[in-house]
């Protein structure tokens, strides 16, 4: 059983000595914690000990911090408790001085089952470090590779978080691969590392391959800043390119040809990542992006990522597809965006479990076949849709063609009728 | 235009001389354990781009600096000869050799190397005698005048020295000895201590060492 912010083990202000045995150690030495460690007398949540020092407003800020869902509406504080690992109790030792914070283990359905190569495996949680990968790096790694719809699935319920913290006015600015957890199963994520949040503004944080062209290290950093790193973030998980912020604009470019409402939230989140700080769309309006798209990007269609069309199978090392890939291996069902609470769902089993290829699969020249087409979407303007060569025609399509056909006929037999009577 | 993004060449040398026999299997699962979580975290190996070492009377690549994807199991180390730290220096430069050029063609910007060396003895020569051969090559290999000059960070247990820990150190207080000199515990603890250095590590995109590490002392703190 894992905590949750609205059933701490006790209050709100707990001794150190009330944890009990501290037991096994998670991490150790990570930015402001001298160690975060599982507590075996109260399963399911994490002891988070400060460094000496500690944050210089520690006590009042974190009691505010840890008081706040109880003023949430109840959506928002079951979002907090279904989606966060919110502080729920500040830890103090005899002298009344605050040592560090009790937090909610987050959920075992975060973990994944990686098989490695020997036939290993591993159980961890999946952090979105390996969801901003290209598909064809998560085929290599185990993972079900994520289509785009399963990834903007998982985006907006990234989104979700980010946006709840905005509309409380917290600050969190540490957007990046490690605090966020994510579940193919149902492609809801799950934030960690609240502890820090601020109300307001406060200086900047170190965070290499994150920084804010606008507020550098050594500014004061606010909800601007968190809305470039969640673009930021999104983007890089959407187009699975990492590090280099142009590359990941360029392919977030490729994806506006897909539909009206990716084509929005693409242009979105370049304005975010390009536009004066004080310019940047709120999140709730990236949020809203993403909800529009989720609930109209075709799940299981295959988005070619980093213009990959074909694959080494990780089954058949000696053989490459004839046909691009299709949706079988991948989770199909249309993402659901959860952002309430959800009963758990069994999780499926990994689409690959067959370890690691010798070679990263092949990629072939087509990687430009992609075709547009024009359509007109539901408020009368031309949008561009994207389609496979190899796509089946569908029912509307054939529809379409024989009316074409018959469009050509009649006229050719007019223009026929034409010439012979002007002859 | 992009600024380059930092990397940074990691070496792990393991004495696998005989007297770690009765810690083989300790050894293999603490490899295992540190290319698990390199492979499973692409914000640790993009930026830590790992290799393993080992020796004893001759130095082997244990794991290349290459894509960790690629391979298809660990090789399993096998204890036995004794602590030729010279072959382990020699190996060490002719992969810094290989490898900085490699990352370097990769477009990435490439940190100092280090290397993590994981000892129970002293150095010997070829036939298990007491030897300071090794010190020519050792210090050429950390002069300033070596373009790729890595640090070296040196974690001892069991018989270890701690004046030869001190003296290959290149990071003042970074030298490791265990507290109780027990192998065994010393073992278990040093590859958490690994990967802690190499997550805050790439969370920085720069080399950074622990302050503390669990069932270790700074030798410099007990050698005047």
């Amino acid at each position: 059983m894992n905590g949750v912010w609205s059933r701490p083990p006790a209050g709100r202000v707990m001794r150190l000595n009330d944890l009990g045995d501290l037991g096994e150690k998670v991490s150790e030495g990570n930015g402001e914690s001298a160690y975060v460690c599982k507590l075996t007398s109260h399963p399911g949540w994490l002891y988070k000990a400060y460094r000496s020092s500690g944050p210089a407003d520690s006590a009042s800020r974190l009691d505010r911090l840890i008081g706040l869902p109880g003023q949430m509406s109840l959506a928002d504080k079951s979002l907090v408790d279904a989606r966060t690992s919110w502080p729920a109790a500040r830890i103090v030792d005899s002298a009344n001085r605050t040592t560090g914070v009790l937090v909610p283990l987050a959920p075992e359905e975060y973990k994944f089952e990686w098989t490695l190569p020997g036939g290993r495996s591993r159980h961890k949680f999946l952090d979105v470090d390996v969801l901003a990968l290209s598909e064809m790096k998560q085929r290599q790694m185990g993972l079900p590779p994520q289509s785009l719809a399963e990834r903007i699935a998982v985006c907006a319920s990234i989104a979700a978080m980010a946006d709840l913290l905005e509309r409380h006015r917290l600050v969190y600015l540490d957007w990046s691969y490690a605090n966020l957890f994510w579940r193919p199963a149902d492609h809801s994520a799950y934030l960690i590392d609240l502890d820090g949040a601020s109300f307001g503004p406060r200086p900047q944080i170190q965070s290499p391959q994150w920084e804010d062209p606008h507020f550098p290290l050594g500014t004061t950093a606010g909800n601007d800043s968190d809305r470039y790193r969640v673009a930021l973030l999104i983007t890089r998980c959407l187009t699975g390119t990492r590090v280099y912020v142009a590359e990941a604009r360029t392919k977030l470019s490729e994806l506006r040809t897909l539909s009206a409402e990716v084509e929005h939230l693409a242009e979105l989140l370049i304005l975010t990542l390009t536009t004066a700080a004080s310019s940047r769309p709120t999140i709730a309006t990236m949020r809203a992006a993403l909800d529009v798209a989720d609930g109209t990007s075709a799940a299981g269609q295959t988005v070619p990522l980093g213009g990959v069309r074909e694959w080494k199978s990780v089954h058949d090392r000696g053989s490459t597809r004839a046909n691009p890939p299709v949706t079988a291996p991948r989770v199909t069902t249309p993402p659901r965006r959860a952002t309430t609470p959800a009963p758990p769902k069994p999780a499926p089993a990994a689409a690959s479990t067959t370890g690691f290829p010798p070679q990263p699969p092949s990629v072939t020249a087509s990687g430009d076949a992609v075709r547009s087409s024009s359509a007109i979407n539901g408020t009368g303007r031309t949008v561009q849709r994207a389609s496979s060569p190899q796509s089946p025609v569908t029912p509307s399509s054939s529809a379409s063609g024989v009316a074409m056909m018959v469009m050509l006929t009649l006229i050719v037999i007019v223009i026929v009728i034409v010439i012979l009577a002007i002859l | 235009m992009s600024a380059k993004v930092n990397c940074l060449p990691v070496y792990v040398i393991i004495d696998t001389s005989k007297s770690m026999s009765p810690y083989e299997s300790m050894l293999n699962q603490g490899i295992e354990s540190l290319y698990d979580e390199l492979i499973t975290s692409p914000r640790i190996s993009d930026f830590a781009h790992v290799s393993i070492i080992s020796f004893n009377t001759d130095a082997e690549v244990v794991m290349q600096m290459t894509d960790l994807q690629s391979m298809n199991a660990l090789p399993q180390v096998a204890c036995g000869g004794v602590t030729n730290f010279g072959e382990a220096i020699s190996l060490l430069r002719q992969r810094i050799d290989q490898d900085v050029p490699y990352l370097k063609n990769s477009g990435r910007q490439v940190l100092r190397p280090v290397a993590f060396l994981l000892t129970d003895g002293v150095p010997t020569d070829e036939t298990g005698h007491p030897s300071e051969e090794w010190r020519v090559e050792y210090t050429a290999l950390v002069s300033k005048s070596y373009e790729s000059h890595p640090n070296v960070v040196p974690f001892g247990y069991g018989l270890a020295s701690p004046q030869f820990l001190k003296d290959i150190a290149t990071i003042p207080d970074a030298a490791f000895l265990a507290k109780d000199g027990g192998t065994d515990s010393a073992l278990r603890k040093v590859i958490p201590a690994l990967l802690n250095t190499l997550l805050a590590s790439a969370k920085d995109n720069a080399l950074r060492l622990p302050a503390e590490v669990d069932g270790y002392i700074r030798v410099s703190e007990e050698i005047l």
